[in-house]
């Protein structure tokens, strides 16, 4: 018995299977050079440039050389988008709670920077994903939105983040603004998972998940590619935010009397900068 | 070593429970384990609590106090209370106009409308709670004071329950009134459903009361960041008060109080925990 | 047109390029407004 990945040609494995090794590679060599940051330059660009390279050639794959769905005809294809994305906006937002619990052990601007990184880009790939989501639904099940446990608790989620960084924009003392950031961020971690099963007792149509054995291998191929692209973006997306959130930390930290005290509290005495 | 004891065994026992309700988990001796959970965690609180009675005591006068506090001040004035009563009245009726005459819709739905009017009320008692702190910068008192901040955050909680509470229930027969409803299942029943319903919106209430109110456009944050957290404990809360106003004939009450009741667990423990750190300053 | 009655899905392109179109353009758009605040914050 040949395996299916054999009956296609030397030029189709090569491609297939070529970026994920690049990207294994470029990863471990980003995160084997965190610490150094002539290194880190270049890493990241060679991500971006893997990411983009997918990008280009995946709608080949997507929209071509996989075959049209049983049921779904064509519009499936959306999938090969809207799943990567939310399952990234996932990670991000795991991460998030990740940093938010660390913070409150060991305080570090680092963590703080990550935690608002993360939290900015997954709530960027949580509504857009949605939208795809909300674009395959319309032709799929003929409506645009619908009162389906995992649709209710991703919307949910996005509020609850677009609430983060909301309060992260209204509190101007950087320390404070890491801590409620952190507490808020453990309430809302804590929450999605609470809310996900409130729901799905409060009712019971979400597409059942596709075991990819009961599809054509050709369209496992295309969403794992799609998975890499995505990952390679959102590890970019998330560093290149980070990297703006450090920025303004050392400015502010760095200027203390520019900011204004926060209502109701008398000024922080002796901000510094934290390791 | 006694504190962390019965600290593990109470997350044990409600981990346990919430993985069997969401159907995770499922083993025929489950009720035994978790009844000898709770029974070490009972025996090992005891245990806490002898060998560090004096502490426990301070600890209990001080949520005391606060609690006095709170309501000294809301019983000298009972402005927030008036204000709270006719806001959630005018809400009532509000959702009556605009949701029609119909008053089939009204009564199937009054449970809903009931929390809603809760709700909303609830956003300007826990912002009016910790306005009276930072004004006159109470809170630095509070916070220099040799109590601990956790005491603090049980104190301001059950205050601010006890006041939706006394809210929720004189609201409720305008409701009767209004929506046409009977409580098919016992006036006792439903205030205890009020009462669980209160304790849920006020754990995270507090906390995120505490930080609004030191942040920008305070009355503006707090809703933002409270009602989605609330999303689960105002299904239970709602769908609880339905089946008491409108009868419970297959029994469904109970499992909604369980919702609400390890939501209520889950967000007292976090509250309990983070308080101290959203209110710390140094 | 999209025949969604009888369990199975006819044509329906436009979504796809929509999604398509969607994602490739937010992407561009976000990823701009990370390199024009990075370039603020270093000036």
């Amino acid at each position: 018995m040949r395996h299916w990945l054999l009956t296609y040609d030397l030029g189709t494995r090569l491609a297939l299977y070529a970026p994920l090794v690049m990207l294994v590679f470029v990863l471990w060599l980003f995160l084997t050079h965190l610490t150094d940051p002539p290194s880190r330059k270049w890493t990241w660009k060679a991500l971006l440039g893997i990411a983009v390279g997918m990008f280009l050639v995946q709608p080949y794959f997507a929209l071509s050389w996989s075959p049209p769905e049983k049921y779904m005809g064509d519009v499936y294809r959306i999938l090969y988008m809207h799943v990567p994305q939310l399952i990234m906006a996932m990670l991000a937002l795991t991460i998030n709670f990740g940093c938010s619990v660390a913070y409150l052990f060991k305080k570090s601007w680092a963590t703080d920077s990550l935690a608002e990184a993360t939290a900015e880009v997954g709530l960027y790939l949580g509504a857009v994903g949605i939208t795809l989501g909300s674009l395959w639904a319309k032709p799929t099940w003929n409506t645009w939105w619908t009162w389906d446990p995992r649709l209710i608790s991703a919307a949910v989620m996005m509020v609850i983040y677009a609430g983060y960084l909301t309060l992260r924009r209204f509190v101007e003392d950087p320390e404070k603004r890491a801590t409620w950031s952190a507490v808020m961020g453990i309430i809302a971690g804590v929450d999605i998972p609470v809310l996900y099963f409130s729901v799905k007792w409060w009712r019971s149509i979400h597409q059942v998940q596709s075991n990819p054995s009961t599809v054509d291998d050709r369209m496992v191929v295309v969403l794992r590619w799609s998975y890499v692209a995505f990952a390679a973006l959102t590890i970019v997306l998330i560093y290149q935010r980070f990297l703006a959130a450090q920025a303004t930390r050392n400015r502010e930290v760095a200027l203390p009397e520019a900011l204004p005290p926060d209502e109701g509290l008398p000024k922080a005495a002796g901000q510094g900068a934290l390791p | 070593m006694a504190r962390i004891a019965w600290i593990v065994l109470v997350l044990l026992a409600a981990g346990t429970s919430l993985l069997e309700r969401a159907g995770i988990l499922a083993f025929s001796g489950l009720g035994t384990v978790q009844a000898v959970l709770v029974a070490l965690a009972v025996l090992a609180m005891l245990a806490d609590a002898a060998a560090n009675f004096s502490e426990v005591r301070r600890f209990g006068r001080t949520i005391r106090m606060v609690i006095q506090k709170d309501l000294q001040i809301e019983w000298r004035t009972r402005a927030r209370l008036n204000g709270l009563v006719f806001f959630a009245l005018a809400t009532l009726l509000m959702f009556s106009f605009a949701l029609g005459p119909d008053t089939a819709i009204l009564r199937r739905n009054a449970g809903g409308y009931l929390w809603l009017g809760i709700l909303f009320a609830s956003v300007l008692s826990l912002g009016e709670s910790f306005r009276i702190e930072t004004e006159n910068q109470c809170l630095d008192g509070l916070r220099l004071a040799p109590v601990d901040a956790r005491a603090i955050f049980l104190g301001k909680a059950l205050g601010n329950t006890f006041m939706l509470w006394i809210l929720a229930i004189v609201i409720t027969p305008v409701t009767i009134a209004l929506y046409d409803v009977s409580v098919k299942e016992g006036v006792l029943k439903l205030f205890g459903v009020l009462l669980l319903g209160c304790f849920g919106i006020s754990a995270p209430g507090t906390i995120y009361g505490a930080i609004a109110s030191n942040a920008r456009a305070r009355d503006v944050l707090l809703p933002l960041l409270l009602f989605p957290v609330l999303i689960p404990s105002l299904l239970a809360s709602v769908k609880a008060t339905g089946l008491i106003l409108e009868g419970d004939p297959m029994g469904q009450l109970g499992s909604w109080l369980g919702l609400l009741g390890a939501f209520n667990l889950l967000y007292w423990g976090l509250g309990f925990a983070l308080f101290p750190r959203v209110i710390e300053d140094d | 047109m999209i025949l969604a009655q009888m369990g199975h899905v006819v044509g329906g392109w436009e979504y796809v390029w929509a999604a398509y179109i969607l994602t490739w353009a937010g992407m561009g758009l976000y990823g701009l407004s990370l390199y024009v605040r990075r370039s603020k914050e270093k000036s």
